[in-house]
C-alpha cells in the first residue's frame, strides 16, 4: 500500500496538465480577480452610497443623518434626481423619509440587502418604542437610548457579524471551483483503474493486489495532493494577494478538506464512466465551469439570484455549497449553515465514491 | 501447468473463441500463432481472468483461475501487446513500481530491478522518461516491467510489433534466456519466423479455434508440401508445364506467363530440384534465378486454411 501510495503521488505531481487545472489555473484566476477587484477584505467596509428624499418623518431623517458617514454615504436630493442616480448606478438605494419610511433598490446584491436590513431594524425599533410608550411609558427613555445604538445594532444584523467587500464572492466561488478541479487528477486516476480504458490499466488489473487497495490508494493520493493544492491557493490569496478571510480562518480547513474530497470523488466518478477520454474531459470542464458559474464566479450575484429562483440548485451544486460554507463561517457567522453545507458535501462525496467504486471494483470485463 | 478446456467467448454475435483447448507444460516456450483477430489476445485475457467468457474451464498451476487468484497472479508476468508503462515515471521507477506489486522486500526488489534493467539492456537509460525512448527501447522497458519479479510463467503478447530487427533479435534472445532460467513462456505472434525460431511447441489459431499444434517439425510434416521450387525468367509452353506437373513428387506447378515465373510444389523427397532442372535442360528451356524453400509455418497455415497467415 505504501509502495502504491508513493508512486501514485509521484505520478500525480508529475502530471503537469492535471496540476495546471488543479493549482496553476486557480492561482492565475485569483491573480486576475485581484487585478480586477483589488484586495478584498471581510473586516472593513465602504460606506454604501444612497440618496435620501425628504419627507414628513423627521425621526427617520435624523436616523439617516446619524448613519451618514461610517455606514452610509447619504446625499439628500429630490426624488426625480434620486431615481436618475439609481438608474445610472451612482447609488445603491433611495430612502424615503415618509410617514412610512421606505427604500427603493434596483438589484438584490449585498449592499442592497444591507440597506433593507437597516430599514427593517429601524421599523422594528420604531414599533418597539411605540409599544413601550403605550405599555411602559417609564421605559421610553431607555428605548430612545437604543435608537442611538443603531449603528452597533444594525452592523451585526446586516452582515452576520462582519462587514465585507462584495468582491469576496468571486474569491469564494473561485475556491469552490478549485476544489472541483480536483476532479482532473481524479479522472486520470480512475482511468488507470479500468482495464477497458488503457493497456496500462489492463496491466494494473492483473497484479496480485486486492482491487480495493488499488482504488483506495489512488483516491487517497489524489485527495492528498488536491488538499495541498487548495491550501496553497488559500495561502497565496491570504499572504500574496492579502485577501482576508476573517478571524475564524481555521474553520476554513474543514471546508478545504471536504471540498477537495468532493472534487476528487467527482473526477473519479466521471473517470469510472465508460466513455472516451475526450468526452470525459469535456464533461468535466463543462460541468465544473457551469457549477462555478452558478456559484457566482463569473457573476457575483448569481448565487443570490438562484437562491431566490430555485434554491435547490444551490443545495445541490458543490461549488455553491463550498462557497456558501466559506460565507457561513467568514461572513454570516452561521455555524448551522456551515455544518449543513459540509454535511451535504459529505453525502455528495459518499454517493460519488460508492457509485465509482461500484464501477471500478469490477475485475472482469465483457470486452477490452 | 495451464489447462484450457472448451473455452468459448463471444463478443455479441462474433464468436471470438470457439471451444478452444490448450495444454501448456512447465518449461515450454509455447507459441500461439495466428493472424490478427484469430483470438490469441482474447485467449490470453481470459486466461488472466480479465475477460468474462461464456463457457469453458481454465486452470493455472493446477488451480481454477479467478480474478481473486492472487497467489497464481503473483507467479505470472505479463508483457502486453501495447506498451503499458507510466509516462511520468523513469525507466527505473516504472520497473520498480511493477516489481513492487509482487515483491515486498526492498533489498530483494532493488536487486531484481537491477537484474531486469541489465537483462533488457537499459542500463544507460534508467533515469529517462518513456517518451524519450525509441520504439525498440520502449518495448524492452515493457518487457522489463513484466519480468522483473522473475515469474514462473511469462506471457508475451506480440512483444515485437513495430520493433526494428536489431531490437527484435535482442528481445527474442532474451526470451530464450528467460526460459533457460526456468520460466515457462507463452508467446503470441503473427510473425511465423519468430515463433519458428524460439518456440518449442506451437498452436496455430484461426477464428478462435486451434487448427494445428505440435513442434515446428511436426506441423510441417502435417502438410503435403515438402519443398517449394521457384524458377524465374523462364518461358514455357502449356505442354511443358503439364510435363513438369507429371514429374515424380510434384503435386502442383503454377506458371505465371506475365512474370515468366514458375512455382512448383513437391512432396518431401530427394532430388526434386535436380529433376526439374534436368527436364528444363532436356527441353532446352533457358531460365534465370532458381531457388528452393523448405515449408514454412505460413505453408502450414495456407494448406490448412486456404489463406495466407498475414492476410
Amino acid at each position: 500500500m505504501k509502495h502504491l501510495y508513493k508512486y501514485n503521488l509521484l505520478q500525480i505531481l508529475r502530471r503537469w496538465d492535471d496540476l495546471f487545472w488543479a493549482l496553476i489555473f486557480p492561482i492565475i484566476m485569483a491573480t486576475l480577480f485581484y487585478a480586477t477587484f483589488g484586495s478584498s477584505t471581510i473586516d472593513n467596509m465602504k460606506a454604501i452610497p444612497v440618496a435620501c428624499v425628504h419627507g414628513e418623518n423627521i425621526a427617520f431623517e435624523t436616523f439617516l443623518n446619524e448613519m451618514d458617514g461610517e455606514m452610509l454615504d447619504a446625499e439628500w436630493m429630490e426624488e426625480e434626481e434620486a431615481q436618475k442616480a439609481l438608474e445610472t448606478g451612482k447609488i445603491d438605494g433611495i430612502f424615503f423619509a415618509k410617514a412610512e419610511p421606505s427604500l427603493t433598490v434596483s438589484s438584490a446584491q449585498m449592499n442592497e440587502s444591507i440597506l433593507g436590513t437597516l430599514l427593517q431594524t429601524y421599523l422594528q425599533n420604531q414599533k418597539l418604542m411605540g409599544d413601550i410608550k403605550d405599555a411602559h411609558p417609564l421605559g421610553l427613555l431607555g428605548a430612545i437610548g437604543s435608537l442611538t445604538d443603531y449603528k452597533e445594532l444594525v452592523e451585526p444584523v446586516s452582515t452576520g457579524g462582519r462587514t465585507m467587500d462584495s468582491s469576496i464572492t468571486y474569491f469564494f466561488a473561485l475556491i469552490g471551483m478549485a476544489c472541483l478541479f480536483g476532479a482532473f487528477p481524479g479522472v486520470t486516476a480512475a482511468m488507470q483503474l479500468r482495464a477497458d480504458q488503457s493497456a496500462l490499466a489492463a496491466r494494473r488489473s492483473i497484479v496480485p493486489l486486492h482491487r480495493l487497495h488499488m482504488v483506495i490508494s489512488e483516491m487517497l493520493s489524489v485527495f492528498a495532493v488536491q488538499f495541498v493544492n487548495i491550501c496553497l491557493l488559500l495561502l497565496y490569496m491570504r499572504f500574496v494577494l492579502h485577501i482576508s478571510f476573517g478571524p475564524k480562518w481555521p474553520l476554513l480547513l474543514p471546508i478545504c478538506i471536504m471540498g477537495s474530497m468532493t472534487g476528487v470523488a467527482y473526477g473519479i466518478f466521471i473517470g469510472s464512466l465508460r466513455m472516451g477520454e475526450g468526452a470525459k474531459t469535456g464533461l468535466l470542464v463543462g460541468s465544473s465551469l457551469l457549477m462555478s458559474f452558478l456559484a457566482g464566479m463569473m457573476m457575483g450575484n448569481m448565487k443570490d439570484i438562484i437562491e431566490h429562483v430555485c434554491p435547490i440548485v444551490n443545495r445541490l451544486n458543490p461549488a455553491a455549497l463550498i462557497s456558501d460554507a466559506f460565507y457561513s463561517i467568514s461572513i454570516y457567522e452561521n455555524p448551522a449553515r456551515y455544518g449543513r453545507s459540509l454535511i451535504i458535501l459529505a453525502v455528495f462525496t459518499a454517493v460519488l465514491v460508492l457509485a465509482s467504486f461500484g464501477k471500478l471494483r469490477r475485475e472482469r470485463y465483457d470486452s477490452l | 501447468m495451464i489447462h484450457i478446456e472448451n473455452l468459448v467467448k463471444r463478443y455479441g454475435e462474433v464468436l471470438a473463441l470457439d471451444h478452444l483447448n490448450l495444454d501448456i507444460a512447465e518449461g515450454e516456450i509455447f507459441g500461439l500463432l495466428g493472424p490478427n483477430g484469430s483470438g490469441k489476445t482474447t485467449a490470453i485475457n481470459c486466461l488472466l481472468a480479465l475477460l468474462k467468457y461464456d463457457k469453458g474451464e481454465i486452470t493455472v498451476f493446477g488451480e481454477p483461475m479467478h480474478p481473486e487468484s492472487y497467489e497464481q497472479k503473483r507467479q505470472i508476468g505479463i508483457v502486453p501487446q501495447n506498451v503499458a508503462v507510466f509516462e511520468q515515471m523513469s525507466v527505473y521507477e516504472n520497473i520498480d513500481y511493477f516489481c513492487g506489486l509482487y515483491v515486498k522486500e526492498k533489498q530483494k526488489r532493488r536487486e531484481l530491478v537491477e537484474e531486469a534493467i541489465a537483462f533488457v539492456g537499459l542500463e544507460d537509460y534508467r533515469k529517462m522518461l518513456p517518451r524519450k525512448l525509441s520504439g525498440g527501447l520502449l518495448r524492452r522497458l515493457n518487457i522489463a516491467c513484466g519480468i522483473a519479479h522473475q515469474p514462473r510463467l511469462i506471457i508475451l503478447d506480440e512483444p515485437t510489433v513495430a520493433v526494428d530487427p536489431q531490437s527484435r533479435n535482442k528481445i527474442l534472445e532474451g526470451i530464450v534466456a528467460l526460459n533457460k532460467k526456468g520460466s515457462t513462456i507463452i508467446y503470441t505472434s503473427h510473425y511465423m519466423e519468430e515463433v519458428e525460431q524460439i518456440c518449442t511447441r506451437i498452436v496455430i489459431m484461426d477464428h478462435g479455434r486451434c487448427i494445428a499444434s505440435g513442434t515446428t517439425e511436426e506441423l510441417k510434416r502435417m502438410i503435403k508440401t515438402g519443398e517449394t521450387i521457384c524458377i524465374e525468367g523462364v518461358m514455357l509452353t502449356d505442354g511443358q508445364t503439364e510435363a513438369i506437373r507429371a514429374l515424380p513428387h510434384v503435386f502442383q506447378a503454377d506458371y505465371a506467363q506475365e512474370e515468366n515465373r514458375l512455382v512448383i510444389k513437391c512432396t518431401s523427397a530427394k532430388h526434386n530440384l535436380i529433376r526439374v532442372l534436368n527436364y528444363l535442360q532436356q527441353e532446352e528451356v533457358p531460365f534465370g534465378r532458381v531457388f528452393s524453400e523448405l515449408p514454412t509455418l505460413n505453408d502450414v497455415f495456407l494448406e490448412i486454411t486456404g489463406k495466407e497467415l498475414r492476410d
